[in-house]
């Protein structure tokens, strides 16, 4: 029997690979990036799961706004990546500092 | 009528120094002088206009408040005249001699720079003192008390470019201080028995607190009237520069000799006489209060004196001369005879401002030559500055038929008939207080106006008349006021409603109805002849046989080194206490000012916060990543605070 | 049955292609990984009856976010040989504070599920009604000016990916029309007296 729980269950799963991706991630700020979508997606997955166990359409409203501001963040942060690469030559997590001094 | 004039006379002394302080430089000399001998001169007539109202109608004596300073709650705070027979024989002293020392100053003074500005000065002082006399009320008495500390400070400074007028007017604020602490705490003892400072309330209900006592400790109570009386005179003490706190009146003799004439002999240091005059009141109440007045004024009169035997500075013969007769008048108020202490304090107003002014004279002479070593002889080149110092020493002296052999012997003979806790050993003191006395006093006239003349005096010739003027009107009160005024001043009741003292039958044993029977009782006695002893005997030391008191010096060359050093109050004061409080200054401010307060509270907490930021600093290594993991410690701490909230394990 | 086989599948499926896309070394993988999980990520949807959102997940992100990512990544051309150090010196903390997240979670859900107040019974099998139908009369009525907003953030973010990325290079030769449409003829021709030259 599937219930709620097994729903959200995955979806904690899902958002704590997602976590601890953006923590160890080693190289580049694009898997950092993944990671967020990973996220979201963990996120998604309650509204959904809550909106059909309480037949209710608005969790799947919630998500069709999560999933646009996604894109648009997804697109705008993949921009900033490129002009990022552009002045620093790396999207390397471990080289970009100036957030210090 | 007499509520506005005196009112006037209290004012005009200030207008006018207020307008010689500003528009003196640019006005010239004249204008300055004239202006603060008019404001003096008013003020004075106005005095004896008083004066003779009063003697007509006694009931126009008035209390009356000129407005409310202050009222908080039901407290409030008045500025007020009292004027009655005590006010009015101070103010006339007071502006007598201010407009003497006014005049004698346009000689004295007319080279000096500053010249509008001391005339300034002495305006605002005769201000100060009449504000002091004239208040209905502790706090005007406080605060003229403070303004002719303020201006003697100013004047003994005048001088501002020479160090040791510096020094010696801060010695005298210093020492000041220190009585004026005691006063401000005996009023404030007094204000909150009584709540209200006003002088005829107080006064009045006096006797209700006789019982009352403050507790100092928990093994140790003091009737508050005697401890307010004590503190009280010891704002007397600073003032009037009575033993231990006189060591500033000596060195105020820095300041010009006008104001040694006026503020450190005639007026401002007899103020704490005054004041005991019109805290009689109080002071009858209580006797041991009296008893220390009158053994402090005993020492005071009898040491001091003694120092005037060994110094070579001539104002400073006649300062301690001062103290000694100050001595005096604290220890006739100490045997309650307040009368007679106002009366020598009267008298010797006017000789001991004859004294100085005729040493000024001297001084001026001689080109500001103050040694007495260097002086002698000067009797045939300065006659009428020798006369008038004649007359002023044997006032001093007590010589039979002057004004202070009026007050003094009355003053004495009221001790002798004392009967206070210690006047048995006051008397004794006076009495040899009386051959010092006519021993310091001749030995300075006889040093300074006899012997032979020095060479480089040749020249000397007496200086201009507003000098000599004032000589001669001092001369005459100080030669005959005694004649008049001792029969209704101290035998009959002139100050009967000012003063609350036994009758003059009780404090002299004996009635007395004039002075001319008080001459003949007093020459039965021994006090005139002990001064006559003495100015044998200084004209024995210091005209016939001038290598005794050489000698003297070298027999008792211990004696002779403590007097020398001024019985090493001084050393005392400056080694000691000076020291003392510097050292705890000292490390109040290295310990607690900069270690505790500075170091430890105020840069303490800027470097603490500065060196846990640096720290923290740490955290902010500029890695993303680093930012993240702090982020997702959050958020698995307040994922595990929920936890345990939904657990029931933490509320 | 069917049901409780599917999920598992997929939701196993999910859980790797996850841990795929941080584990792996090379971001061209990493991103594939990712298309797997929002595939399987819109199977699961299906079950959930959201038809729509699972069909706008994969051509929306599959079809433009995630081709967006692999083009970022091959235009950037980042150098994969150098990705030898896999993990930062944090991964072992970061490890446990991830399971631990997972584990607060998962232990939340389960002590909470009494207060989710779900009737079971309740759930209806397939509807009449077209999912879409449904979500889009939500849209249209209730949501209307989430709706526009959401269309603004979209143009908002057509406008500033294209101003960051856009690079106007110097010393390129090309025509500015503004320029030369509002040329003026008093700046082009200087007219000189001869005589006064004289």
């Amino acid at each position: 029997m599937l219930t709620l729980q097994s729903y959200l269950s995955l979806a904690a799963i899902i958002f704590a690979i997602g976590i601890i991706g953006i923590v160890i991630n080693r190289k580049n700020i694009i898997i950092v990036m993944m990671c967020t979508e990973l996220l979201l997606i963990s996120v998604n997955f309650n509204f959904i799961a809550f909106s059909y166990f309480n037949q209710d359409i608005a969790g799947q409203i919630f998500v069709f706004f999560i999933l646009t501001v996604a894109a648009a963040e997804a697109a705008i942060g993949l921009a900033i990546l490129v002009a990022l690469y552009r002045n620093k030559k790396s999207i390397d997590v471990q080289e970009l500092r100036t957030l210090r001094n | 009528m007499l509520f506005n004039l005196s009112l006037i006379a209290l004012i005009m002394p200030l207008i006018a120094g207020i307008l010689a302080g500003f528009f003196g430089k640019t006005l010239g000399k004249i204008f300055t002088n004239g202006v603060t001998i008019l404001g003096v001169l008013i003020s004075f007539i106005i005095s004896i206009f008083i004066l003779i109202s009063i003697l007509e109608n006694p009931e126009l004596v008035f209390n009356q408040d000129v407005y409310t300073w202050l009222s908080i709650g039901s407290y409030k705070l008045s500025i007020g005249l009292l004027v009655d027979n005590l006010t009015v024989s101070m103010m006339i002293v007071v502006n007598f001699v201010s407009l003497m020392v006014h005049i004698y100053t346009i000689g004295y003074m007319h080279k000096d720079p500053g010249y509008h500005r001391f005339f300034c000065y002495i305006s605002l002082f005769t201000f100060a003192m009449l504000s002091l006399v004239m208040s209905n009320n502790f706090l005007q008495l406080f605060f003229g008390w403070e303004a002719v500390g303020v201006m003697s400070y100013l004047l003994i400074g005048f001088w501002y470019t020479k160090e040791s007028a510096i020094k010696a007017n801060f010695k005298a604020f210093i020492i000041n201080r220190i009585g004026d602490m005691f006063l401000i705490l005996g009023i404030a003892l007094l204000f909150s028995i009584f709540g209200t400072l006003d002088y005829e309330y107080i006064f009045n209900n006096a006797e209700s607190i006789t019982s009352n006592t403050v507790v100092l400790s928990s093994s140790f109570e003091i009737s508050s009237l005697t401890l307010a009386c004590l503190l009280l005179f010891g704002g007397a003490m600073g003032k009037s520069a009575q033993m231990p706190l006189h060591v500033w009146l000596p060195d105020s003799m820095e300041g010009p000799t006008p104001i040694s004439a006026l503020i450190h002999a005639a007026t401002m240091v007899t103020a704490g006489v005054f004041m005991l005059a019109r805290m009689s009141p109080l002071f009858e109440l209580s006797t041991s209060a009296l008893s220390f007045v009158l053994i402090i004024g005993s020492i005071t009169a009898i040491s001091t004196g003694l120092l005037g035997l060994v110094q070579y500075d001539i104002k400073r013969v006649i300062a301690y001369s001062t103290l000694s007769q100050l001595g005096y008048m604290v220890v006739a108020a100490g045997v309650s005879a307040y009368s007679a202490s106002l009366f020598h304090l009267m008298t010797h107003a006017f000789f001991k401002a004859l004294l100085f002014l005729a040493a000024g004279s001297v001084i001026v002479a001689l080109h500001h030559e103050q040694d007495i070593r260097k002086m002698g002889g000067l009797r045939s080149k300065l006659p009428i500055t020798y006369i008038t110092s004649l007359i002023g020493s044997l006032a001093l002296i007590g010589f039979p038929g002057f004004s202070g052999f009026f007050s003094k012997d009355a003053l004495i003979e009221a001790v002798s008939h004392s009967s206070v806790y210690a006047s048995d050993f006051a008397y004794y003191c006076v009495l040899i207080g009386v051959l010092i006395t006519s021993l310091y006093t001749f030995r300075l006239f006889f040093l300074v106006f006899h012997g032979p003349l020095k060479d480089e005096n040749i020249n000397v010739k007496e200086p201009q008349l507003s000098i000599l003027i004032p000589l001669i009107l001092l001369a005459i009160p100080s030669m005959f006021i005694g004649w008049p005024t001792i029969g209704p001043l101290v035998f009959d009741d002139f100050f009967a409603n000012s003063i609350i003292q036994p009758s003059s039958n009780d404090i002299f044993g004996y009635q007395f109805t004039d002075s001319y029977h008080f001459l003949t009782h007093s020459l039965s006695g021994p006090v005139v002849y002990i001064a006559i002893f003495g100015i044998l005997v200084s004209y024995l030391l210091y005209v016939i046989k001038k290598d005794i008191p050489e000698k003297l010096s070298q027999t008792f060359n211990p004696f002779y080194k403590v007097l020398i050093n001024k019985y090493y109050f001084d050393h005392l004061y400056e080694n000691i206490f000076a020291r003392l409080f510097n050292n705890l200054s000292n490390s109040l401010w290295n310990n607690g000012d900069i270690k505790i307060i500075d170091n430890f509270i105020v840069n303490g907490t800027a470097h603490r916060v500065g060196r846990f930021s640096s720290r923290v600093r740490e955290l902010q290594s500029g890695y993303i990543y680093h930012y993240a993991l702090m982020m997702v410690l959050g958020l698995a701490l307040f994922l595990a605070w929920v936890v345990f909230k939904s657990l029931g394990l933490v509320i | 049955m069917i049901k409780e086989l599917i999920f598992y599948t997929f939701s196993s499926v999910l859980i790797c292609s996850s841990l795929a896309v941080i584990l792996f070394r090379n971001p061209v993988y990493s991103a594939v990984s990712l298309i797997l999980s929002f595939i399987t990520s819109g199977f699961l949807w299906l079950l959930l009856q959201a038809e729509f959102l699972a069909i706008v997940l994969i051509l929306v992100y599959v079809g433009a976010v995630m081709v967006l990512f692999l083009f970022v990544i091959m235009m950037l051309n980042i150098n994969n040989e150098r990705d030898k150090s896999s993990f930062n010196s944090l991964a072992p903390f970061a490890l446990f504070i991830g399971l631990i997240i997972a584990a607060e979670l998962i232990t939340l859900i389960w002590i909470n599920s009494s207060q989710f107040n779900i009737n079971s019974l309740s759930i209806q099998e397939p509807d009449q009604v077209s999912n879409t139908l449904a979500l889009g009369k939500e849209l249209f009525t209730n949501y209307i000016l989430s709706f526009e907003i959401a269309g603004f953030i979209l143009l908002l973010a057509i406008i500033i990916s294209i101003s960051l990325t856009l690079r106007t290079r110097k010393n390129v030769k090309t025509q500015i029309a503004s320029e030369q449409i509002n040329v003026d003829p008093s700046t082009r021709i200087k007219l000189v007296d001869l005589k006064e030259r004289d």
